[in-house]
């Protein structure tokens, strides 16, 4: 039971990686209709940027400011530049243009830092603590509870903000918005911008657990897809729901399914997105669609 | 003082040209109506003013050439337009919907936000009842309702109102036109209204303008074009008995 | 498929170049004609190749055919892909692993079970066939983009089950094959003989599919694509139709894959990895996802243009710069040519058949 605890905990701390994933794949995808097959690499990038602060002596937590304001503005640069010329196009094209983002920014990665894994320091230390009879590294725990401010934050912003409801209304109804005196540009720049600062504190706060690598955030990515097809695409809630029972289940797999493994533990939160699409196209949280226009 | 003046505005979409040197103006506190068949050009007049397409020619609001600006600039000038389609942002409540369209307004009229959205209120109860409510699950009419408060909450100089009375009672359009009467005497606020009904539009708009195939026919006040049968036979003649499908 | 060969009504030809077109009841919009004419582009493509490949190996060496090889073989899967991507409206990020699937299939019968290779591309077909029928079915459900992402989990879980399943696969290490010669007496190199093969499949597949997609089943997807409303109003099983567009398509890339593992004779598990799925998109946009010119342009561009840099930067860095290059070229297509690369021929083809027939009319004008 304790041991079901403990893994359920775990699952859900790694779940936290692709909930924020997920929620930036979200926010991009509901601004500019383009699934981002950038977006992990993008965190990479702000990772790989923490590790060069930090290993040059500066403060963590002051280096996880810095680089969050700079995923800020490259996020917003992203759309601006490389996405602006498409947008509007078929959301295949859109595609192709984050795959190529994919390819040639995970390349500059490893131009600038090389291939080799670098080490970044926990912030937490390396204690332990105990949760209701299970035992959770302090970095398991950090890092779920940063992560868990971050999404509640990025919530209260889009649901409380007038520029959080501009951004909505953008996303929503480019044209009506753009009606009401909302510049369109430049709040699918912010969405970009947001989701860039999203993902990067998932980045570096999981840093020490992933490890710096050129790869750190593949498949973290993939689950986040699989986390937001599971929430469905046009709700932030669910996608970040969705990344959480992703954790949890494929932990819960690896350790409890014989052979599966950690190779094969994506077997799991697949079939689980399977089921769930079956029963429900538009995913746990999305809509049936609206039907009056 | 004229607030909107167009002068040889030429619009296309996709090399296919829809309007042919329009000449329009309307001064302020005006209500204006566009008149003409489907197709006429009627909505690609309003697009030309709010910038959601791109002419050529010269777009003068208040003096200033606002030719090709972007629509969100030319929205910061004080134009407000309520779309063909409504274009009502269905997954956001009743209530975002209008705040976005107090967001839109001037700085030094955001004091008065308060009271402008009781005054809307007043206009249309339907929008408080159902102010939690997502406007996609609102009825057609209701939505349209619910553009026209949200424009007029961003309390432009100018409004743009497209086919107000498609998905309304006649009653009720007649009445939103009223409201809007009201509104523009206590508002300053200048009516472009874009209308396939001749017979409605003209009883309560100042001035019209006729428009064919992109081109203005002819235009006058209200009461003239009333009493010209000619005009109303040639152009505007299928509108009297109701309108096609 | 057949209909489009009966002159059941014949229409005054719209344009020169098609047969007399079956005006059945045309309830839905019809088809698009590009079918004959790539066609007949791919088969004048396929006189040419087939004239290089008789060159001697002082003009196009060995390895350059096997790096043509690889082209064509790409070019196969994208043109199945394209199927999904340009008339069915979905997509599918799993390509990569079912071009894979082909590849073990053929390398697993020829290495372990002493097929002949023949047979055993035959049988990679039809177990591309089985799993993409099996991957359709939530088609039935789903379709769209949510499909696409469904596949990506195949695309994901193919490399570890491949290197997990040893005792099948032969783990990590994968399976080689023995080179394939062309029949005694004929005077081809391996690589020539696998580009004769590997072409005249791509003339098969391709004019097999631009048939298809001529007769009623383009036309049904189409309407498909263009609204589900419509197309359930025509009675259009969109579903079912949109089940075996895929399993059509994945046959057509496990085909692919299988001549691919015949040119490359070792398959491992990591080279059917997501990436490779995800090149196969990116080869059938740039090319243009309506058209199989561009399916071959489309895996031309994914062959050499990651290579063309090889000799510029140093050999530590040059893999990286090779994909900044890919991905510059990448976007470059996009932006300029949104519609794909074929488009740009489809172009300048027509101007050159305009100019041409300007020039018969100002001839008859002087006669
Ligand atoms: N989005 C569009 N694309 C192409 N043509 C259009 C579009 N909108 C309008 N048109 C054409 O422009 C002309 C004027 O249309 P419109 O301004 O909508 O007229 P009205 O509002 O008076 O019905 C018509 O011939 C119409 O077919
Ligand atoms: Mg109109």
């Amino acid at each position: 039971m304790t041991e079901l605890w403990q893994q359920i905990l775990s699952g859900l701390g790694t779940g936290f990686i692709y909930a924020s994933l997920a929620l930036a794949i979200c926010l991009v995808f509901q601004g500019t209709g383009a699934v981002n097959f950038a977006q992990g690499v993008m965190a990479t990038a702000s990772a790989y940027l923490a590790w060069s602060l930090v290993s040059n002596g500066m403060d963590f937590w002051l280096a996880l400011v810095l680089v969050l304001a700079a995923s800020f503005v490259l996020g917003a640069l992203i759309e601006r530049v490389f996405i602006r010329p498409v947008e509007g196009s078929s959301p295949l094209v859109m595609l192709t243009v984050t795959v190529a983002l994919l390819i040639g920014l995970q390349a500059v990665v490893a131009l600038i830092w090389g291939d080799d894994p670098q080490q970044l320091g926990s912030p937490f230390g390396g204690g332990s603590v105990e949760v209701l009879g299970a035992r959770l590294t302090a970095q398991q725990l950090g890092a779920a509870a940063v992560v868990l401010v971050t999404l509640l934050l990025a919530g209260a912003f889009f649901r409380f903000t007038t520029l959080g409801l501009r951004m909505r209304a953008a996303a929503q109804n480019p044209a009506s918005a753009r009606l009401l005196s909302i510049d369109v540009g430049r709040m699918l720049a912010l969405g970009w911008g947001l989701a860039a600062t999203v993902g990067a504190v998932a980045g570096v706060i999981f840093a020490p657990t992933l490890g710096v690598s050129p790869a750190m955030m593949d498949s973290s990515l993939l689950l986040a897809l699989a986390a937001a097809t599971l929430g469905g695409f046009e709700s932030r809630v669910g996608a970040v729901v969705g990344g959480l029972v992703l954790g949890v289940a494929a932990n819960l797999a690896s350790r409890y399914i014989p052979g599966i493994g950690s190779d094969l533990q994506l077997v799991v939160p697949f079939a689980v997105i399977f089921l769930v699409l079956l029963l429900r196209p538009q995913g746990l949280f999305g809509r049936a669609s609206s039907v009056r226009a | 003082m004229t607030l909107l003046q167009l002068t040889g505005v030429r619009a296309a979409y996709d090399g296919v040209q829809a309007l042919h040197g329009m000449d329009l103006a309307v001064t302020e506190g005006e209500m204006v109506a566009l008149l003409g068949a489907n197709g006429a050009g009627k909505t690609t007049t309003l697009r030309a003013v709010s910038g959601t397409v791109s002419v050529e020619g010269a777009v003068l609001l208040d003096g200033q050439d606002v030719t090709g600006w972007a629509a969100h600039r030319v929205a910061r000038l004080g134009v407000g337009h309520v779309p063909e389609g409504r274009g009502t942002f269905v997954d956001l409540t009743v209530e975002e919907n209008l705040t976005l369209g107090a967001l839109a307004r001037a700085k030094r009229l955001r004091g008065q936000v308060k009271e402008d959205l009781a005054a809307v209120h007043e206009l249309f109860p339907i929008l408080r009842e159902f102010s939690r409510r997502q406007a996609g699950a609102l009825s057609g009419g209701q939505q349209q309702m619910l553009a026209i408060a949200r424009a007029i909450l961003g309390r432009p100089r100018l409004l743009l109102v497209d086919e107000p009375s498609l998905g309304l009672a006649p009653m009720v359009t007649t009445e939103i036109l009223r409201s809007l009467r009201v509104l523009q005497a206590e508002w300053q606020l200048a009516v472009l209204l874009a209308e396939q009904n001749a017979r409605r539009a003209l009883a309560v708009v100042d001035r019209a303008y006729v428009l064919e195939s992109g081109r203005v026919v002819a235009s006058g006040s209200a009461a003239e074009l009333r009493e010209n049968t000619a005009v109303q036979d040639a152009y505007l003649g299928a509108e009297q008995t109701g309108r096609p499908a | 498929m057949t209909a489009a060969r009966t002159p059941a009504v014949v229409e005054p030809p719209a344009e020169r170049d098609s047969e007399p077109t079956v005006s059945t009841s045309h309830a839905l919009p019809p088809a698009p004609r590009v079918g004959l004419r790539t066609a007949w582009w791919t088969a004048a493509l396929a006189v040419v190749l087939l004239l290089a490949a008789l060159a001697p190996a002082s003009v196009i060496s060995d390895f350059q055919f096997f790096q043509l090889n690889r082209v064509i073989t790409f070019a196969i899967a994208i043109g199945g892909l394209n199927l999904l991507l340009g008339w069915a409206g979905t997509i599918s990020a799993g390509h990569g692993a079912l071009f894979g699937i082909g590849a073990y299939t053929t390398a697993i019968l020829v290495a372990d079970h002493g097929v002949p290779w023949p047979l055993a591309v035959l049988a990679s077909l039809l177990v591309g066939l089985l799993v993409g029928a099996l991957l359709g079915l939530p088609a039935l459900r789903l379709g769209g983009m949510n499909l696409g992402l469904i596949t990506l989990a195949i695309a994901l879980l193919l490399p570890p089950l491949l290197t997990r399943l040893d005792w099948l696969t032969g783990g990590p290490f994968g399976k080689t094959t023995p080179r394939v010669e062309a029949p005694p007496g004929l005077p081809f190199s391996s690589p020539q003989w696998l580009f004769l093969v590997n072409l005249v499949v791509l003339a098969v597949v391709f004019w097999l599919l631009s048939n298809m997609l001529r007769g009623r089943m383009g036309r049904a997807l189409d309407a498909a694509a263009s609204s589900r409303v419509m197309a359930a109003a025509h009675a259009v099983p969109t579903n079912r139709i949109t089940v075996a567009v895929f399993a059509i398509s994945a046959a057509v890339a496990a085909l692919a894959g299988a001549l691919f593992h015949l040119t490359t004779r070792t398959s491992t598990p990591d080279s059917f990895t997501f990436l490779l799925s995800i090149s196969l998109i990116a080869g059938a946009v740039v090319g243009g996802s309506r058209s199989f010119v561009g399916a071959i342009i489309g895996a031309a561009f994914v062959v050499f243009v990651p290579e063309s840099l090889g000799g510029f930067v140093e050999p530590a860095a040059a893999g990286q710069w090779q994909q900044v290059v890919y991905a510059a070229a990448l976007l470059l297509v996009i932006y300029f040519f949104p519609r794909g690369l074929a488009g740009l021929v489809r172009q300048a083809r027509n101007r050159l058949v305009r100019r041409r027939s300007i020039h018969a009319r100002s001839q008859e004008a002087q006669s």
